[in-house]
């Protein structure tokens, strides 16, 4: 008798937890008015892409900090959590945002592989989740991904067209960074290169964290262009030492904001003769830029990059979405909400089409001098442009 | 033939970088059998005193390596005296100790420099280029091998042709022995520390010509130094530069020849190694 009491009590205990987190756990994380919204960014603070974690947030709170932690009457909480780029570490800090933070939205992780990781749990919590640099199109299956600023696809597909019409290449040598973003930003501008009677004579790939790039600069074949694609910590010492080997072809890059305004304006000289796809740079001619950039400086007193203006456009579709929805966080509502959106940005004008995939202004654009100063400038702007996979 | 010259040119001058990170490393686990896994984040330190000191503050980029080398040795010194004279033989414990070390160096790498990257940075007079075989080469490079042979030979003169290096050899082979003749361990291996550390944060200043400074350089320059070592073995400075040089041919030819496969020639190499002569290919027991 009194063992069976005692097991009694010993179930009740276990259960109570789950009782309490009932409403956490529900799918959706829904959430009943009056409740805080909760919106989770994970981001790098520590590994090889941690120099983005801070300035992520920044923007994110900047945002949030304009609506007065509030859309549709009711309070926003931020949740920030490290995912230390590591896959694995993301995953688990993600169920703790779902399943113990009860989040609405996740913003990030960052690096496209970390995103594959995250994304199908999400999808089976129906949590929302946005790309802050782009993701593979691939992704979209999943039905909860916010494909901002575009599939990496569509980083390629510009800079590819403008070689190849504009500036008429017709021989590419590629490079680049041998993981899967790596792969397909250099894959399909060879792809699309090739489709326009251009050809890619070699494809080298370097491991992330490559330093030392004399072996492939060495190795580089003679083409009209060089193709060239890997992350921020990367490109600066294989530009220096592209230059330093004495290469004189022009380069070409998809998703050319690895080399951020800070590094161009820094060191000009070194990186001056790229052609690159760029989503954002401060110069861009926009309306809602120049008053996001002012705002931005006044604050942080800083130039404002893609790590900062990517989740501020991505915190600004969520809390539009919120007023749409009126404040109802559910997954099905929030959703359809956020795809009928259509907004001014930094980036200029966005919509989203109904796979999730945002459509926005892509901007091939050169390193000059402007006033003195080293900075992006736009050549020309694509608008809207649709990845041809869907 | 321009080709494999040249990726001659990188393996040499990538070996000297290798040599200069892990001769330090070499020479403290030899004589004191500490095995400061610490020593990446020393580079690393070494390498942002010299960011400092070269780009931030324009001063001359030599004295930045200068300063970078004597900011290093001085931390070591700290380390040595407040920690590892307790861990005398305890493999375990020094690991964990040093492992810890590096995450607090890192992080206090980041917190005063922040996370971003910082661009490569050298002397003026090596930023240009020369022609070799009909192709350009950088000036940088050359210098590099210039800097890592000076320091090889010095490290051999130290180790085989003074008085402080026969002590040191002799730390080396038999501790108790070299004690019982009177020579004062402690403080040769305090100065050995000290050395292998200098070692460490002027390579980092040399190495960052090349690479240019981030936080979490520290384990990945480690991951490479454990190679040079396992390869070349410890405690010599011609086990170093072997393990340097043939991880400097293998990285460049390796990437020349088998792209595919560069992220796996160099640990082939070590496992080859480690079942043929677990002890590297001129290694001391230790």
């Amino acid at each position: 008798m009194k063992q069976s009491r005692l097991l009694v009590i010993v179930g009740i205990a276990l259960l109570i937890p789950f009782l309490l987190a009932g409403p956490r756990l529900a799918t959706g994380a829904q959430q009943t008015q009056g409740m805080p919204i909760k919106l989770g960014v994970l981001i790098d603070f520590t590994g090889p892409m941690s120099f983005a974690g801070q300035p992520v947030v920044d923007g994110v709170k900047m945002r949030l900090e304009e609506a007065g932690y509030k859309v549709a009457g009711r309070t926003i909480q931020l949740v920030v959590e490290d995912s230390a780029t590591d896959a694995s570490v993301a995953v688990e800090k993600a169920k703790k945002m779902v399943e113990k933070d009860g989040v609405s939205f996740i913003i990030g992780p960052m690096i496209s592989g970390m995103r594959m990781a995250v994304i199908p749990y999400l999808s089976k919590q129906r949590i929302l989740t946005s790309a802050i640099h782009a993701d593979p199109l691939e992704s979209s299956k999943f039905g909860n991904n916010l494909i901002f600023p575009s599939t990496l696809t569509m980083d390629s597909l510009p800079v590819a067209e403008y070689a190849s019409k504009v500036l008429g290449y017709r021989t590419a040598t590629c490079i680049g960074a041998d993981y899967n973003a790596g792969h397909e930003y250099i894959d399909t501008l060879a792809k699309q290169f090739e489709s326009m009677g251009g050809k890619a004579i070699q494809k080298q790939w370097a491991p992330l964290g490559t330093m030392d790039w004399a072996p492939y600069l060495t190795n580089l074949k003679k083409a009209d262009c060089v193709a060239v694609w890997t992350i921020d910590s990367d490109i600066v010492p294989f530009m220096q030492q592209y230059k330093s080997f004495g290469q004189t072809m022009p380069l070409i890059m998809p998703q050319a904001n690895v080399i951020t305004s800070a590094i161009v304006a820094e060191k000009g000289e070194s990186v001056k003769g790229i052609i690159g796809n760029i989503t954002y740079h401060y110069n861009l001619d926009y309306p809602a830029n120049k008053k996001f950039v002012a705002d931005f400086k006044a604050r942080y007193k800083r130039m404002p990059e893609h790590h900062e203006a990517h989740p501020y456009i991505i915190t600004s579709m969520f809390l539009a979405g919120l007023e749409k929805t009126k404040g109802d966080t559910s997954f099905d509502k929030l959703k359809k909400a956020i795809l009928s959106l259509k907004m001014d940005t930094p980036e200029g004008p966005i919509s989203i089409d109904p796979n999730m995939v945002v459509r926005a202004n892509k901007h091939v654009c050169d390193i000059q001098k402007v006033n003195g100063v080293w900075v992006w400038h736009t050549l020309k702007t694509y608008v809207q442009p649709r990845d041809p996979a869907y | 033939m321009n080709m494999v010259l040249l990726n001659i040119l990188n393996a040499i001058s990538y070996g000297a970088i290798l040599f200069l990170l892990a001769s330090g490393f070499s020479l403290i686990f030899g004589v004191m059998g500490v095995l400061n896994l610490s020593h990446g984040a020393l580079y690393m330190v070494g390498a942002y005193i010299g960011w400092t000191t070269a780009v931030a503050h324009g001063i001359s980029f030599w004295l930045g390596a200068l300063a970078g080398g004597l900011v290093a040795g001085l931390i070591s010194l700290i380390m040595e005296a407040g920690f590892f004279r307790r861990l005398y033989k305890q493999l375990n414990e020094q690991m964990l100790l040093t492992f810890g070390f590096v995450y607090i160096l890192d992080n206090l790498a980041k917190w005063i420099w922040g996370p971003s990257y910082r661009a490569p940075f050298t002397s003026p007079a090596l930023s240009g280029s020369f022609t070799i075989l009909g192709s350009r080469y950088p000036t940088v490079r050359i210098a590099i091998i210039f800097i890592g042979i000076v320091i090889a030979v010095g490290l051999w003169w130290l180790q085989d042709k003074t008085r402080a290096g026969a002590m040191i050899r002799a730390g080396m082979d038999d501790r108790e022995t070299a004690v019982a003749l009177g020579i004062n361990l402690p403080l040769v291996a305090t100065v050995a520390f000290f050395i292998g550390s200098f070692i460490a944060g002027f390579a980092g200043v040399i190495g960052a010509q090349v690479t240019g400074v981030y936080p979490e350089m520290s384990m990945s320059v480690m991951l490479l130094v454990l190679a040079v070592i396992i390869i070349g073995g410890v405690g010599s400075v011609q086990g170093t530069l072997v393990g340097a040089g043939i991880l400097g041919v293998i990285d460049a030819f390796g990437k020349a020849l088998f792209p595919d496969y560069a992220m796996f020639t160099v640990y082939l190499a070590m496992i080859i190694v480690l079942i043929v002569k677990p002890s590297g290919i001129l290694g001391r027991q230790v």
